[in-house]
């Protein structure tokens, strides 16, 4: 398991993604859905760039 | 959570992406429309503008394929980012297609100016291209307003467009079997609601990359195909 705030890293090393949020898990899922349709509006947010 | 990017040069660029499509959906309905009016009033010059305005579509396809280039590169657009980027291409290259055939219509209609086109025949394919324009400007404006129940109404009205498209084709073929001096305008006339119907297909392509920029997924249920009769073996009246 890695802990990264690297988008590129987390997507090309990883088979699930956990997005954590001031220390509540947000989201987590296979990483092709994290980084291509997220399910949560904050998931989209902080891996788009919008926050963090 | 704000909706807008850390880097507000990123939102100045998407919207870009967004007006340049938007700037491109008017020049090719405008077109479109302007190449019915060709065919239905005979008018060559309408017929000629239409072809001298094609380039301005294709530079906006280019603008777009620049746009998407640059924010892949030095953005990184992942979720609903990536999604509008990936389709902005997708709609461009579409609208382009579309263009094309109205530029096509309209040289056809330069051609039939001379001929002997059977009156009924030319308001059959006002007709199917008026269809055509209604979903074209309904898809631009679900575009627009990123509206994907308007995008699924345009979707299921292809299966409309189709059916007439398959009666004007009887139809057509009807007429020449009569009178083969009207071979050359019904001709003409086939490949002209030809085109039209493939604008059509290329309005429903967008009404899917609406829902699909929007929701990460397209219409997926299947769709009856209209068409389907003209490639039965019987289907010669």
């Amino acid at each position: 398991m890695i802990v990264t705030h690297n988008m590129q890293q987390a997507a090309r090393v990883s088979d699930f993604t956990a997005f954590m949020y001031l220390g509540d898990l947000v989201e987590f899922d296979v990483t092709e859905k994290i980084f291509t349709n997220p399910g949560d509006k904050r998931t989209q947010a902080y891996i788009t760039g919008r926050f963090g | 959570m704000a909706s807008d990017h850390i880097l507000k040069r990123f939102d100045q660029e998407l919207e870009r992406l967004n007006a340049t499509i938007n700037e491109m959906g008017g020049l090719t309905e405008s077109q479109f429309a302007k190449a019915l009016t060709a065919v239905r009033e005979r008018d060559t010059q309408a017929a000629e503008e239409v072809i001298a305005d094609d380039p301005k579509v294709d530079a906006l396809d280019q603008a777009v394929q620049e746009q998407t280039v640059k924010l892949l590169a030095l953005r990184q657009p992942l979720a609903n980012d990536l999604r509008v980027v990936l389709s902005s291409i997708k709609i461009a290259a579409a609208l382009e297609r579309i263009g094309d055939y109205a530029k096509n219509t309209a040289k056809r209609s330069i051609v039939l100016t001379q001929g002997t086109a059977p009156p009924s025949a030319v308001t059959g394919i006002d007709r199917l291209g008026r269809l055509v324009r209604a979903a074209l400007k309904d898809v631009l404006d679900a575009f627009a307003d990123d509206d994907v129940a308007k995008a699924h109404d345009v979707w299921n009205r292809d299966e409309e467009i189709d059916q007439v498209y398959t009666g004007l084709f009887r139809e057509l073929l009807t007429y020449m079997m009569e009178d083969p001096r009207t071979i050359t305008a019904c001709t003409h006339l086939l490949f002209m609601a030809k085109n039209i119907e493939r604008a059509g297909d290329h309005v429903t392509n967008i009404a899917e990359l609406v829902s699909f920029r929007s929701t990460g997924q397209s219409f997926a249920e299947t769709r009856r195909k209209g068409s389907g009769a003209l490639y039965a073996t019987d289907a010669t009246p």
